[in-house]
């Protein structure tokens, strides 16, 4: 028995001509940007779309809060990453400060990986990144971190399981 | 159709033996014997080895790998400041933080890293937009490009910080005329400066230097050293360093105006950097499709289209790992 649809396409309708302005608001207090809460706004939105399988209308204010929020993290997180990135440039020789295109790429390419790895402990996430990133041997690694090898070997499966995982995630039936 | 669980997590288990540092060379033939014995095998082994490709081509310079290590190995740190932002709204803090370390970094160049984001004309990825400045000039900014405006009584001056800028300047009415003389049109770039002698022209950062075509009237570039006017239907790039040769003018250049990309015999690896300027990610080529020419005009608003009608011109395969992430590769898989 299929079940109905939580939330019907003029029910989204609806929700946002009643409730989008009052997002754009909400959001805007959090970034202090109107284009950043506009585009936030309209994920938000996008997201309801796409899971409105699954959503099930209880409290609809409450329901874009969750959405949003959810959104304002990775807003924040993709800041907070550009701001680390910025701050290990500048503790590099200029000699060896890369070109502005290849710094962007460079930028990009850590957001995606990050985003791949963003649910793994602290411990598996280092042990992938100084294999795959750094190139150590698990023995390197073991020793760096002051664990087992067979604990690096855990880790590694782990980090790879997810990463197939964000890439492939499993087909709905 | 995808691989069972069980496969994949054999598949896993193959590759934590493999990227171990000790495998032996038996380790690598009997993987392959593995890979050997069914279909599903080859596809989670490939799926898993193109999956970890990328990682290592993030990182093929020392300079990257440590800014991959300082970005993101301390995750504590990062979810600690996503946390704090979270609770204390004050995402403006974290700009501040970004310019207070700016001054520390060595790019050579008066602009400072916060200057883009705080420009007064942006643009955002897959962005465009027109500006109507006060003297009557038009400026049609494409996609994630910053400038500034800085307009006195002498002169009237632009700053160019990144992305591409159609420029078509403005005639200045005799009243402003009397007022002010004539003013000087000036855009200052990381390279050098233009002075725009009445005309319609584009300013477009390139890897090395920035490139400018110009469609009407002249414009004198001034990299410090030399100078070189450079004609309408003429264009060149230049750096500090040098003023390159002045070739004929690319009519293609300014199709974005019109939201096209038009490639005539364009090689693939130049088609697909042009186009992942108008997307957030990374489109990687594989080195040995790069010069497989493509022809025709696409829609800038869609790249996910295009990417999907280059798969269906080409002999390629695009693979999608997610969303930023796009390899273009063989059709059909190497072992």
């Amino acid at each position: 028995m299929k079940p109905q649809p939580a939330l019907s396409l003029s029910l989204i309708g609806q929700l946002y001509q009643e409730h989008h302005r009052w997002l754009v608001k909400w959001l805007y207090q959090r970034l202090g940007c109107p284009h950043d809460a506009a585009d936030l706004a309209q994920d938000t939105f996008t997201r309801v779309l796409s899971a409105r399988e699954r959503l099930y209308l209880t409290e609809a204010k409450a329901l874009l809060t969750l959405i949003a929020k959810g959104l304002l993290i990775d807003h924040y997180r993709r800041a907070v990453l550009q701001q680390q990135f910025m701050q290990a440039l500048a503790s590099l020789p200029p000699a060896e400060i890369p070109s502005l295109e290849a710094q962007a790429l460079a930028l990009e390419a850590l957001l995606a990986v990050d985003n791949m790895l963003a649910s793994l402990p602290d411990a598996v996430r280092q042990t992938f990144l100084l294999s795959q990133l750094q190139g150590l041997s698990y023995q390197q690694i073991a020793q760096q971190l002051g664990v087992s090898l067979s604990s690096v070997q855990q880790y590694m499966t782990r980090a790879y399981a997810a990463c197939y995982a964000a890439a492939y995630p499993a087909e709905p039936l | 159709m995808h691989p069972d669980q069980r496969v994949v997590e054999e598949a896993i288990a193959w590759m934590v033996t493999l990227q171990s540092g000790h495998a032996s060379t038996e380790d690598h033939a009997a993987c392959l014997r593995w890979q050997a014995q069914h279909p599903q095998h080859k596809l989670a082994w490939e799926r898993l080895r193109d999956l970890s490709q990328p990682m290592q081509q993030v990182a093929p310079a020392p300079a990257i790998k440590h800014l991959a290590m300082q970005t993101l190995a301390d995750n504590a740190r990062t979810e600690q400041k996503v946390q704090a932002l979270m609770q204390r709204r004050q995402a403006l803090k974290l700009l501040l933080l970004v310019s207070g370390s700016a001054g520390l970094l060595g790019l050579g160049y008066k602009q400072l890293p916060w200057q883009p984001m705080l420009a007064q004309y942006t643009t955002r990825v897959g962005q465009n937009k027109r500006v109507m400045l006060a003297d009557g000039t038009e400026l049609l900014l494409n996609t994630a490009t910053a400038l500034d405006s800085d307009f006195d009584a002498s002169t009237r001056r632009l700053r160019f910080y990144h992305g591409e800028v159609l420029l078509t300047t403005g005639h200045e009415s005799p009243a402003q005329q009397a007022n002010t003389a004539h003013r000087p049109f000036i855009v200052e770039t990381a390279q050098g400066s233009l002075r725009a002698l009445g005309t319609r022209f584009l300013v477009r950062q390139r890897e090395q230097g920035i490139g400018l075509a110009v469609f009407e009237g002249a414009v004198e570039v001034n990299n410090g050293a030399q100078r070189q006017i450079v004609q309408a239907g003429q264009q060149l790039e230049f750096s500090r360093a040098s003023i390159g040769a002045v070739q004929s003018l690319n009519p293609d250049a300014s199709a974005w105006v019109d939201g096209l990309l038009i490639a005539r015999a364009m090689p693939l690896g130049q088609f697909l950097q042009e186009l992942n300027r108008y997307r957030r990610g990374h489109i990687s080529c594989d080195p040995a499709l790069a010069q497989l020419t493509i022809s025709g005009v696409f829609p800038l608003q869609q790249p996910e289209r295009v990417l999907q009608a280059v798969q269906e011109t080409l002999p390629v395969r695009v693979v999608q790992y997610w969303h930023y992430w796009v390899r273009v590769l063989p059709p059909a898989a190497q072992a």
